[in-house]
Order: structure tokens, then C-alpha cells, then sequence
């Protein structure tokens, strides 16, 4: 696991990958972004050329103010201001010192001019009919002018809210001025109509302001002297509209902003229409993060645009800025150019154009390469947790063969080298030539003793036969009993010979039987007989369960084995226990289990009781106990295909030795 | 006449002890402590026995390749294996060289003497007439000549081999055990030397007839013979 933990620490630098080409697209971006400005600037200043060149209505000067009208007004004529709504963002102050005592809006039809007229006064003194002095309230005068001089002035005055008639106050021969009067929260509105012939092209007003009643002093009054009308110009729409692109929209504009015309649509990219998943738009708004200006709706009812690039336009400064628009999150990006006459700048050209397909491009492209190098990463992660996963496995199966390949015994098990030729091979190889060097290093160990053993005949030959000799002579009675404790002494050595190489004779005795079919039940019967015959002072007591017991194996070597666990049995068991053996099948083989009454197993021996040269008994007389015994039974029962395993029996009252046999032993069995 | 015995032993010590002590006994004994001083005297004359070690000297196959050409020169000549490992045994009974005999070197000299004795006893036999016979079914077998026979084809034994059959045949159907078997045999060894005897003893008999059994194994107890 750890390794697979470091492979993917690494992996993560691919993580470079997406990055780098979110950088790229970012540049790529900007880059496109500042080609369509370039176009867009390069579009609205053909444009204002194309028109600077034409004649130009006549306009207010760049320093003067200007009223603006709204042409297609559909009046209710009421006081009240509800169908100018939508319109009321831009109504204009009457005095631009104090912009928020009244704010006036104009708008035209075909027939008249109208005026909504907001006026905030606390203290509204209306005119009292009895004083005959309209002069002496809240009221408003009038002045309609033209380009030559005042064409008539009037005066509005309202005893109380509801119907109004402004009265001329010089051509008293003309038509008062009708409109309504209302009472709103915190002021008056005054909506009025003026009718077309009356109007003029310049407009002036003042508002007079008297709050005591009783008094009824002029307070304060504000001013608008008469000021230019301004109107938008179908016939510049007409001219805007030729020079307009497809996707754009155009609009032309006064110096401070207001509409003149406008024309053109903002274009909808095929595919668009559906509205984007919001993850496309997360590509594009945060990823890219083009330079975006806070937005600002402009539809057909925008009567003044606003804005950065509006503002540099009559400068002469090349601005194109972009704002998300609509629902369907694109952008929009807007480009203003001055329209000049006689080097003045007179109108402004302000060309607004979806960059839906940019957008389009970037998102696709910047969404398909993340994609790409997602991908790209999750092979490259994926190859490397499996390269890794491969490695680990390699590794570790070399630790568990290395690890089963040397056994507690110390005895080396088969253990097979890699053959693949990268370190982990070579490693691999090294423990093996480590093993086997181990193992020939035990073998001779193991063999040292036989060895040892033969090479010490041949002089004990040449004792036991001088000794021989030497008893065939006549002797002095006195030298018999030397000869008699040499013999014992050679004949003493030599058992102890014999018992140190017999488990090397054993082991190779073994190895050269060859199996034969015999039925074990019937097996452990017969020996069974000739053990209740030898020993007496025990009572023994056999059980076999039912079942087939036939199998192949080596007969001979299990009757030496059995004889080797009863003579354990035999020589622990006090006189008069009982020695128990039962045998029963088992999954793929037979059990044989013999018990003993008596002292119970040390602790500490459990594991090396089956080794060779290990014995529980002292050594006595009787000759050495080299403790093969034990080691024999494990031999046989390998060779068959099982084991041999000792435990105590519950309470400490005894010993049980448990044999497991195979079904049809290999002649592979680990010897 | 005294017989002559050679004995073919690179140890020194030993094959004095041996000379001296069989001297004892009235042969006439010859040493040699190499195959080719033994067979450089073999050369000009036969000896009436030889005994051979095993392992002579630095070859390991010595003692084998004399006997061997030994019996090429003598079909009939004694010829006794001496060993200092059991595990020999099993290596020399595979090569069928011929020999009458595998002894240990543990083997006392009075025990060596009377397989001598048994030994010349028999080719002394060959020539007189037989007397006693046993017969059990297809089995024949001449004590004083030490031959068996089975379906009148005479089996190969060698003399360890000859006493245990016929210990096992005199009282047919009576288990003996491997105790009784190794006292008939005059034989100190381990239970499994005798297995492997009485293995190489079936083998013998099975060279002849596919079908012997009549070598019963009695597991735990010994082996018999069939009736």
C-alpha cells in the first residue's frame, strides 16, 4: 500500500497537465477577446466616420442641457405617473442644485408634448380662490420658447389636487395648458399636456414654493431656464440601421448619453437558445475569468446609457469593456467611438455585440481539453496504481516466500527465483542463492553427524577386533576384567555411532520405500494384537469409526511408526492407565489419534518434540535416548502426505498425539 | 589341506586383527591393502574365500569392481562384503554382483568364523550327494547345500538371505518375528535391515515366478510363510 501511495504522490504532477492548458486557454482567450474589441472599436468608428460625414440634426452643445422627450408616449393623462413607469429612472432634475425637490420627464406623440412633473414639498399651500393671487401658492410657470425668443409663458396654480389649467400669462388669446394635479407622499405630481402647435422647441420652468398658508411668502424658487428639447431621430435610426452588422446592436447617442437611435439586435448563437449547463458556464466565468464590468440592462426602453466606455468615447479613448448579459449568461461586449463634427464631438456611436461565440469557442475548447487531460491523467494514474499494485504484489510474494522458505526447524523449503531481469528479479535471485547456501550450510550440518559417525568405525573396528584378538590369547586372570570394560566401552560407542547416523539412514530408508494399497483398519488391528501382548500393565483400548480405510502407502514404515508411538505411550503411562487409540476419516485422508495417561507436555517443547535428537526422557542406562523416535513418526506421516501434532489432554491427565494421513500419497512428500 | 582366505582392507589395523584372528583358526590368510595388489596376486592364483571391504581406499566403487571381476573369473568363489555403513547394504543388493554375503565390521570375529565355516561347508556340499530335503508345495530347499529352489529353478540366495527362509519355511503357517528372524540369521541389526531382507528375498523369488506371494507380512508381529 505504501508504495501505491508514493506511485500516485508522484502521479499527481500530471496534474500539471490541466493546468497548463487552463493557462494556455486563458491566454488563448484574452487574446481572441482583444481581437473581437479591436473589431468592435474598429466597426464603431467606421461607423461614426460613415456619419460624421452626413448632415447632423441640430444638437445642444456639449456645455448646455438638454431636456429629452420620448417619442410614442400613450398618455393617461392623471396626475399620476403609473404608464411612465417604466420610464421613471431617467426623469431629470428641474434644478441641478437641488435634484431632488422636483424631477420632470417629457414625452411626445403625434398630437402633444406631455410633462410629469414630481415636485417633494412637505408643506403644500394650495391656491386660495377667495385671495385671487395665484401667485401666492405652490405653483409652477411655464415659458415655451423656440430658437428665436419666447413664444408664451404660463402659469399653474391648483385651488386643490384634481384638474389643472395652466394660464397663459402673455398671448392670453391661447389655449390654457390642461392637466391633473395630485397630492402623492411627501410632494405633488403634475402631469400636463401640451399640444404641439404651443410647444416650441425649448422648454423653461420655475417652481415656486410657498409653505405658510397664512403668510403665504415665496419661499424659494426653483429654476429652469428654457432648455433645448431633445429628441430621438427616426431618420439617424434609418442611417444606423444600413451601417449596422448582423449580431450587433447599435445605438447613437448624444454627448451625455441620451438615446438618439438605435438599431440592430444582439445576434443568439445556434445552441445557445436551450440556455447552457451551468457547468459550461463555470468554465468561462471562473476559470477564464475574462475581465468582466458590472452589468447594466439596456433594452428598447433605455432612454440614457451609461458606462466606462461611454465615458472615454468623447475623449477620443479607445475603450471596449465587457458585461455579462440576460439570462443566458453570455457577455456582451460594448465599443464607443465620437461621431465629430468640426473636430467637436458631437454624438457618440456605441456598437453592443454578443460574444456568444467566443464564448461558444472557449467553453468548448477549454471544456474538451480539460477533458482530454483529465483523462490523460486518470490513464496516467491508473497505469501507475496498477504498475504499483503489480510491484507491491511482486514484493510481497517475495517476502512470503521468503519467509515460508525457511522454516522453524531450519530446515530450507523449495523456494523458485524470479526469472525477470529487473532488480526486483535480482533481488529475488540473491535470497535464493542466500537459501540455498543456508541450506547446504544445514545439510552438512545434519550430515556432519553421520558423517562423524562413519569416519569413527573404522577405528572402533580396529579396537573391537585387537580386542578380539586379545581375548583369544591367555591372559593373566587379572587382565580379564580390563578386557571385559573395554569391550563394554567399544560396544557403548558404538551404539552411540549407530543412534547419531540412524536419522540419516532413516530418512534415506524411508525414501526408498515405495507405496503399495493396504487397508489401515485392518493394519492397526493386527499390531494392535501383538501390543496387547507385550505390555501387560497397561490396558489398551482401540476404536475405530466406520469407514473406508483403504489407501495407498507405505504399510511397513506405519507399523514402525505406530510402534514408536506406543513405546511412548507404554513408557509415560503409569502402570495400570489406560492407552487409547482411535482412528476415523477425515476430509481427504485418516485420523489417527493415540492417548496416553501421564505426566503432561512441558510448555516449552511442543514445537521442536518432533526434531531430531530431542528426548523428554533422562538419559539412563539402558543406552541413549537420542529421542528419534518422535522424529521418525513425523518423517512417516510427511511421507504420507500429513502431519503429527501433540497436545495436552484437558485437565493435564495426559498426552495426546494426533497423526493426519493422506489419500494416496505422493513420493514428493517433503523429506 | 588349510583353505586360504584373502582379505581385501586398506586399513592397516584392521586387516592385521583380521589376519591373526582367522589365522587362528587354521586358514592360511592372505592381506592386501589395495584392488590392484589384490589383483595382481589373484593373477597367479585364486584364493579359496576372499572378504572384501567396501569402501577401499579413495574409490568408491573399489570393492564392487573387484567382485565383479572376480566373478568373472569364478563363478563359484566365496565371496564376503564387508561394510562399515548399513546403508550399503541397500546400494549393493541393486547391483546383484553375486556376493554370498553382506557383513558390518561390527560383526564379532567368532560370528565371522561361522559364516566362513558355513560358507565352506556348502561348497563342500555341492559336490557329496543331498540329503536332507525340505519340501514345502513348490519350494525346495538342501540345508548342507544351502540352496533353495523354487519350481525346481534354483533361487539366488546369499547365506543371511538362506537363514532367514529357512526359518520362516521350517514351521510353515507360525509368524516369526524379527527377533527369531535376526537369531536364525545370525544378524545384529534394526527392524527395517530385516524388512529390507526379507524385500530383497521376494524380489529374488519374484524374478523367477510374477506371481510369489507366499512371504506373508504379519504387521506388528513378523512375517510367515504361506501354506
Amino acid at each position: 500500500m505504501r508504495l501505491r501511495r508514493q506511485l500516485i504522490l508522484v502521479a499527481t504532477v500530471t496534474l500539471a497537465l490541466p493546468w497548463a492548458a487552463w493557462q494556455y486557454l486563458t491566454e488563448l482567450e484574452a487574446f481572441l477577446r482583444q481581437g473581437e474589441e479591436r473589431a468592435m472599436l474598429a466597426g464603431a468608428g467606421a461607423m461614426a466616420g460613415a456619419l460624421s460625414a452626413r448632415p447632423l440634426p441640430e444638437l445642444p452643445g456639449a456645455g448646455e442641457r438638454r431636456l429629452y422627450v420620448r417619442p410614442g408616449a400613450r398618455p393617461v393623462v392623471d396626475g399620476y405617473a403609473d404608464e411612465w413607469q417604466p420610464w421613471l429612472e431617467w426623469t431629470q432634475p428641474l434644478d441641478p442644485d437641488a435634484p431632488d425637490r422636483a424631477r420632470l420627464a417629457l414625452a411626445e406623440d403625434e398630437n402633444a408634448l406631455y410633462l410629469l412633473l414630481q415636485v417633494q414639498d412637505p408643506r403644500v399651500v394650495y391656491e386660495d380662490p377667495g385671495l385671487n393671487a395665484p401667485e401666492r401658492s405652490d405653483h409652477l410657470l411655464i415659458e415655451l420658447a423656440d430658437g428665436e425668443g419666447t413664444l408664451n409663458r404660463y402659469r399653474l396654480s391648483n385651488p386643490a389636487p384634481g384638474w389643472v389649467a395652466a394660464r397663459p400669462l402673455e398671448d392670453t388669446a391661447a389655449e390654457p395648458l390642461r392637466g391633473e394635479w395630485q397630492d402623492v407622499a411627501g410632494g405633488y405630481s403634475i402631469e400636463l399636456r401640451i399640444p404641439r402647435a404651443q410647444a416650441g422647441t425649448r422648454l423653461g420652468l420655475a417652481l415656486v414654493n410657498v409653505n405658510d398658508p397664512d403668510s403665504r411668502a415665496e419661499v424659494d424658487r426653483l429654476q429652469l431656464p428654457p432648455t433645448p428639447l431633445l429628441r430621438p431621430s427616426a431618420e439617424l435610426a434609418v442611417q444606423l440601421a444600413d451601417l449596422a452588422l448582423p449580431g450587433q446592436r447599435v445605438w447613437l447617442l448624444d454627448a451625455r448619453g441620451w438615446v438618439l437611435a438605435r438599431a440592430g439586435e444582439l445576434g443568439t448563437p445556434p445552441g445557445a437558445e436551450q440556455g447552457w449547463p451551468w457547468w459550461r458556464h463555470f468554465v468561462y466565468r471562473y476559470l477564464i475569468r475574462p475581465p468582466l464590468n458590472p452589468p447594466r440592462g439596456r433594452d428598447e426602453n433605455t432612454l440614457r446609457l451609461e458606462g466606462e466606455e461611454l465615458r472615454a468615447a468623447p475623449a477620443g479613448t479607445a475603450l471596449a469593456v465587457w458585461r455579462p448579459a440576460g439570462a443566458r449568461q453570455a457577455v456582451t461586449g460594448s465599443a464607443a467611438r465620437p461621431v465629430r463634427q468640426e473636430g467637436e464631438p458631437r454624438l457618440i456611436v456605441l456598437v453592443e455585440q454578443g460574444s456568444e461565440a467566443l464564448l461558444l469557442f472557449t467553453n468548448q475548447a477549454l471544456g474538451r481539453l480539460l477533458a482530454l487531460t483529465g483523462l490523460v491523467l486518470l490513464l496516467v494514474v491508473g497505469a501507475l496504481l496498477g504498475y504499483a499494485s503489480l510491484l507491491s504484489a511482486r514484493i510481497r510474494r517475495l517476502r512470503n516466500a521468503a519467509e515460508t522458505a525457511l522454516g522453524r526447524d531450519g530446515r530450507v523449503r523449495p523456494f523458485t527465483p524470479s526469472r525477470q531481469r529487473d532488480e526486483l528479479g535480482d533481488l529475488s535471485r540473491a535470497v535464493a542463492r542466500s537459501l540455498e547456501r543456508l541450506r547446504e550450510h544445514t545439510d552438512y550440518l545434519q550430515t556432519l553427524a553421520s558423517k562423524l559417525s562413519h569416519e569413527l568405525r573404522t577405528p572402533l573396528a580396529v579396537v573391537g577386533s585387537s580386542l578380539d584378538n586379545l581375548q583369544a590369547q591367555e591372559l593373566p586372570a587379572a587382565a580379564n576384567p580390563y578386557v571385559a570394560r573395554a569391550r563394554e566401552g567399544t560396544e557403548r560407542l558404538s551404539r552411540i555411532l549407530r543412534a547419531m547416523s540412524e536419522a540419516q539412514r532413516i530418512e534415506e530408508s524411508l525414501r526408498a520405500e515405495e507405496p503399495e494399497p493396504f487397508a489401515l483398519d485392518a493394519l492397526l488391528e493386527s499390531c494392535v494384537e501383538g501390543y496387547r501382548a507385550v505390555s501387560p500393565d497397561h490396558r489398551l483400548r482401540l476404536h475405530i469409526a466406520p469407514g473406508d480405510y483403504r489407501l495407498r502407502g507405505m504399510p511397513e514404515l506405519l507399523v514402525q511408526m505406530l510402534d514408536k508411538l506406543m513405546d511412548n505411550a507404554f513408557s509415560f503411562a503409569p502402570q495400570g492407565a489406560e492407552v487409547r487409540l482411535r482412528l476415523r476419516r477425515v476430509k481427504h485422508g485418516f485420523e489417527l489419534r493415540v492417548a496416553n495417561e501421564g505426566p503432561p507436555l512441558p510448555r516449552d517443547m511442543s514445537d521442536r518434540l518432533f526434531d531430531s535428537m530431542v528426548s523428554l526422557r533422562e538419559a539412563g542406562t539402558d543406552g541413549p535416548h537420542l529421542g528419534l523416535g518422535l522424529y521418525i513418526v513425523r518423517l512417516v506421516a510427511e511421507l504420507h502426505g500429513g502431519g503429527v501434532q501433540a497436545r495436552n489432554l484437558p485437565g493435564e491427565r495426559g498426552v495426546e498425539f494426533m497423526v493426519l494421513l493422506k489419500d494416496a500419497p505422493t513420493a514428493s512428500a517433503v523429506l | 589341506m588349510s583353505r586360504v582366505v584373502a582379505i581385501v582392507e586398506d586399513e592397516p589395523a584392521i586387516r592385521q586383527n583380521y589376519c591373526e584372528a582367522l589365522g587362528r583358526y587354521g586358514y592360511q590368510l592372505r592381506g592386501y591393502a589395495s584392488r590392484a595388489e589384490a589383483l595382481a596376486a589373484f593373477e597367479r592364483g585364486l584364493p579359496d574365500l576372499v572378504i572384501i571391504d567396501v569402501g577401499l581406499g579413495e574409490e568408491v566403487d573399489g570393492g564392487f569392481e573387484l567382485c565383479r571381476e572376480l566373478r568373472a573369473r569364478s563363478a563359484g568363489l566365496p565371496i564376503i562384503f564387508l561394510t562399515a555403513r548399513d546403508s550399503d547394504l541397500d546400494a549393493v543388493s541393486g547391483l546383484r554382483l553375486g556376493a554370498d554375503d553382506y557383513l558390518t565390521k561390527d560383526i564379532s570375529l567368532p560370528h565371522l568364523q561361522a559364516r566362513i565355516a558355513t560358507l565352506f561347508r556348502r561348497l563342500d556340499a555341492l559336490s557329496a550327494p543331498p540329503e536332507s530335503r525340505l519340501q514345502r508345495g513348490e519350494l525346495a530347499l538342501e540345508p548342507e547345500r544351502m540352496r533353495v529352489a523354487w519350481r525346481d529353478a534354483p533361487v539366488p540366495l546369499t547365506v543371511t538371505e538362506f537363514w532367514l527362509v529357512h526359518a520362516l519355511v521350517r514351521h510353515p503357517g507360525h509368524v516369526k518375528s524379527r527377533d527369531q528372524l535376526m537369531d536364525a540369521a545370525q544378524l545384529v541389526v534394526d527392524g527395517p535391515t530385516i524388512n529390507s531382507h526379507i524385500k530383497r528375498v521376494r524380489r529374488k523369488f519374484q524374478a523367477l515366478d510374477p506371481e510369489f506371494d507366499r512371504i506373508e507380512t504379519v504387521y506388528g508381529m513378523g512375517y510367515r510363510w504361506r501354506t
